[in-house]
């Protein structure tokens, strides 16, 4: 079962009322007259208050709920947004080569019915294929890590 | 020499062999640029600039300009089969592309890619090759206010890409707004909403919340939740792959967006992300097949191709007869021409007639080779969408990650995607549509441009937008099709949601 469109709107309208507040109080910091730096941000805190207000005085009143992801689902994000968010992190040191390959790896390995000797192998041609086409062909800048590749 | 004698002597020079070569790499390269997500035409022509220096001048515009138009016809592959936008233009042809490969049509929609390409390419070209200087004329007219104008008639279409609730619609094109707010003014270099980061100082890089809404959300719903394929329907030869049928169901959209493109692509300021929209927007009000918009038309794949495409071909307008590059990728094409001390303007096309037009032929022949090599390309790309879903997600991140590192070298835009991925997620469960958002990150900057100096040039006041007919006509435009819209929605949607 899932949450209500009121109570999800009214939340909604929380949200847009606060950045609303964020550009008001930002347009006052930088204002310096109508066609300056500050006309945008107020033009934004307007849009936002005005969602905020009708948001919260008119709520939908459907049937539909709003469903949330359930368990099975915010495990699946967190095993595919945390290797993301490490791979990021340690990339850099590990250099992107290698990263790549165990990043590719564990995801593959969590998605994926595969033996992992299947997938150490196509985790690794895909890892060093993009290697040599983004980094020695097209001379994108990817970080070499302790081994310096 | 009269402009038909031009043009057959600068056919006569691009067909030499060392052109014809240079015009095949061009487009190779660019098809290759434009697949590839995260390496949009700008970043292409700019890495491959120092190369072409070793040329003379001819082929190496030539061999630039076949990479610009390369990378238009390649963009809308990893947007129909991954839903990876590479780029702000392919953002639009995600929508139904996407939904045409998951229900085993990835071959009719990469085709119709192609074949819109091709056609909107060739009459864009024909369009430059007759009616430049005119053209040139109005797009000198199109001053602050006329481009303010336009934005608001732009911004009008939040409305049909809002879905079933304006008001969330409205609410996802001010979460665009807000973060095109971030950063740098600009103008004058004053901070906004950056809380004293350096990093969020230089704005928050819109190929990252771009892929971060599609593509990383896309991997979030459906790994462990959806199919094990994203189709598994069978595939034929790729020239059976789409019937004749469905390419005359295109054809108005294909004339229509090229139409658009064109016209749009002389403007200024006017990128082709933000035509593709246009030109989505009027087929989706004018098509018979409406009502099947964003659940796999194909006239949703063939107008933003087409518009994309002639919209290349109309930034070469003010380009070669003015001087001024109308998006950032023709920007870096103009550095070449001067590289090689041509100055584009009103009299390039005196002083330099065998230049020019073996240029402009060129383009009629690299949109050949391209229909030639991209067609035959679709059974194999096509054969992608039957890959076990678990192969395609971690390329689908691993392209993420190559696609926002490889624009300004940041992990922080990186992380930008990932975080974006989420939200993108949360808009979904609210049911807040993402496409006014990614409309609007394309229209603030611009709009935010033309609203001070338009304010500037009245002294303080948009009164002067009432001696300003274009604009005052661009903008009834807007405010008449959004009325329209809310008017039709009245009569025919649920009361459900607001």
């Amino acid at each position: 079962m899932g949450q209500s469109m009121k109570s999800a709107d009214r939340i909604i309208g929380l949200v847009m009322a606060g950045f609303g507040l964020l550009c008001l109080s930002e347009a006052y910091r930088i204002w310096n007259g109508w066609d300056g730096t500050g006309t945008m941000a107020l033009i934004v805190a307007g849009i936002f208050i005005a969602l905020s207000i009708i948001f919260l005085a008119f709520p939908s009143h459907g049937k539909t709920s709003i469903q949330w992801p359930n368990k099975q689902e915010w495990l699946s994000i967190g095993f595919i947004g945390g290797p993301f968010a490490l791979y990021i992190i340690f990339m850099n040191w590990l250099g992107y080569a290698i990263s790549t390959w165990l990043f590719l790896a564990v995801v593959a390995k969590y998605i994926s019915p595969t033996r992992i000797t299947i997938i150490w192998i196509w985790t690794g041609a895909v890892a060093i294929g993009t290697y040599i086409v983004f980094k020695k062909y097209l001379m994108m800048y990817l970080p070499g890590g302790f081994l310096g590749i | 020499m009269d402009l038909f004698g031009l043009l057959l002597q600068g056919f006569s020079n691009a067909l030499s062999l060392k052109n014809l070569f240079f015009a095949l790499a061009g487009s190779i390269l660019g098809t290759l640029v434009g697949v590839l997500p995260g390496i949009g035409p700008t970043a292409g022509i700019a890495m491959l600039l120092p190369l072409t220096t070793l040329l003379p001048p001819i082929p190496a515009i030539i061999m630039l300009a076949a990479i610009y138009y390369g990378a238009m016809y390649g963009g809308s592959t990893t947007s129909i089969l991954m839903n990876i936008p590479g780029e702000i233009s392919s953002v639009i042809t995600c929508v139904d592309g996407y939904e045409m490969a998951k229900q085993g049509r990835a071959a009719p929609a990469l085709a119709i890619a192609a074949i819109s390409s091709f056609i909107a390419g060739t009459l864009g070209l024909v369009g430059l090759t007759f009616f430049s200087p005119p053209l040139a004329n109005m797009a000198l007219r199109m001053g602050p206010p006329e481009i303010f104008g336009l934005v608001v008639f732009a911004f009008s279409m939040v409305a049909s890409m809002s879905g079933k609730s304006l008001l969330r619609g409205v609410t996802s094109a001010a979460l665009g707004m807000l973060i095109c707010l971030v950063g740098l003014d600009p103008q004058l270099g004053v901070q906004r909403l950056t809380f004293g980061s350096v990093t969020l100082m230089g704005r928050l890089d819109f190929i990252a919340v771009i892929m971060g809404l599609f593509a990383m959300k896309e991997v979030f719903q459906n790994v462990g939740i959806e199919a094990r394929r994203i189709s598994s329907a069978r595939l034929g030869s790729w020239w059976r792959m789409i019937k004749w049928s469905e390419v005359r169901q295109s054809l108005g959209a294909i004339f229509r967006s090229t139409l658009s493109g064109f016209f749009l692509g002389c403007l200024p300021g006017c990128t082709p992300g933000i035509v593709t929209f246009v030109a989505y927007d009027i087929e989706k009000k004018l098509s018979k097949n409406r009502a099947n918009f964003g659940k796999g038309a194909i006239e949703g794949v063939a107008a933003p191709e087409g518009a994309n495409n002639s919209c290349t071909s109309g930034g070469f307008v003010p380009l070669l007869t003015l001087g001024v590059p109308p998006s950032t990728s023709l920007a870096v094409l103009l550095s070449g021409l001067m590289i090689y001390g041509l100055q584009p303007g009103p009299l390039l096309f005196e002083k330099q007639p065998v230049f020019v037009w073996t240029v402009i032929a060129s383009m009629y022949i690299g949109n050949v080779m391209l229909l030639i090599l991209n067609l035959p390309l679709v059974g194999i790309w096509a054969r992608m969408v039957r890959v076990p879903y678990f192969f395609i997600a971690p390329l689908i991140l691993l392209f993420c990650f190559l696609g926002t590192y490889s624009v300004r070298n940041s992990f922080f835009d990186v992380g930008t995607c990932l975080a974006f991925g989420f939200f993108g997620l949360i808009l979904d469960k609210l049911k807040i549509p993402a496409l006014p958002l990614v409309l609007a990150i394309i229209l603030a900057p611009m709009m935010e441009a033309s609203l001070r100096q338009t304010i500037s040039m009245g002294g303080g006041s948009l009164a002067i937008l009432w001696s300003r007919p274009i604009a005052l006509v661009l903008m009834g435009a807007g405010l008449l099709g959004m009325t329209t819209i809310l008017f039709a929605r009245s009569h025919w949607a649920s009361a459900e949601v607001i």
